[in-house]
């Protein structure tokens, strides 16, 4: 005979657990901060003693710079991106994918889901746009396009265009015409298959 | 000066930086040399000693900060930190160093 937990009791197991959770997670995101903190202090604090040991002097209350996210040198994620979408052509991948990409790249880890949201939506997302406005990569009209929605970005081929293969059938068969015996191809020339 | 976000390198600062790293470990090596053949300084440059082993680490993270593939362990020493003291080869050298920083106290 089974006994039904009270779905109370079940709701406040389930949930006590999930917290329980969230609470190991933080804990192990405080501790990766906490030495990635010391490592950035013993940096600050070697490069502010050199910068003294060098000036010849005491160099207090220098500002702060939120300086660019470490991505290599600066451009390196446009870079990235833009080889993967070549690289993968013609496979098309969405702002989520190649933000996943980057991450491991870069060697990057985003302390809580917030941070991750701003890297996509902001940081890649921003480099996808320039590179789309450079002509490189192209971002697909898919079903699923609403407002705020992640883009698909595919790498742009070199195709052409409905005019221009209309335009080079017209001029195929003008030449077709004079050229007489030389079927397929140009007056003189070999044909291109057996 | 003008602060940016972006954090550019030159060669001029990689050079700069790792001359100064070249002139700690050189003098670092002289003093080592100087207290092994006299142990008798030990006390009064120990002040020295310690001064440069706190120097010469922060310079290494600085250069690792720079550029953390450079490998700090090929850049030996150089001489050009005897200069003030009459030059490497200076017979006076010990003796001017010596009046320099014997019995030289960090400062509070």
């Amino acid at each position: 005979m089974t006994t039904r937990m009270r779905p109370d009791i079940k709701w406040l197991i389930n949930e006590t657990a999930m917290l329980q959770g969230e609470l190991e997670r933080i804990d192990q995101e405080m501790a990766r901060l906490v030495a990635l903190r010391a490592a950035v202090e013993r940096s600050r604090a070697a490069c502010q003693h050199t910068l003294e040991y060098q000036a010849g002097r005491t160099v207090p209350g220098l500002p702060t710079v939120r300086a660019h996210r470490q991505y290599g040198r600066r451009g390196d994620l446009q870079q990235f991106l833009a080889d993967t979408l070549r690289e993968l052509a013609p496979a098309q991948l969405n702002t989520a994918q190649l933000a996943e990409k980057a991450l491991v790249r870069f060697n990057l880890a985003m302390s809580c889901p917030a941070e991750l949201y701003d890297f996509k939506m902001n940081t890649v997302g921003r480099a996808l746009r320039r590179l789309q406005a450079l002509g490189l990569i192209e971002r697909l009209t898919t079903k699923h396009r609403v407002a705020g929605a992640l883009g698909t970005w595919r790498w742009r081929a070199e195709l052409p265009t409905l005019g221009e293969l209309e335009r080079l059938a017209g001029a195929g068969a003008g030449e077709d015409a004079g050229a007489g015996a030389a079927v397929g191809g140009r007056p003189g020339e070999e044909r291109p298959w057996p | 000066v003008a602060l940016t976000m972006t954090r550019t390198r030159t060669q001029t600062t990689l050079t700069r930086l790792v001359a100064l790293l070249a002139n700690l470990n050189g003098e670092l090596a002289f003093l080592d040399d100087l207290l092994a053949r006299n142990p008798g300084f030990a006390e009064g440059l120990a002040c020295r000693w310690e001064v440069l082993i706190r120097d010469r680490a922060a310079v290494q993270v600085t250069v690792s900060q720079f550029d953390e593939a450079i490998g700090l362990e090929q850049i030996g020493g150089a001489a050009e930190w005897a200069r003030p003291y009459g030059g490497r080869r200076s017979r006076s050298l010990v003796s001017r160093y010596r009046a320099a920083h014997m019995h030289w106290k960090l400062p509070e």
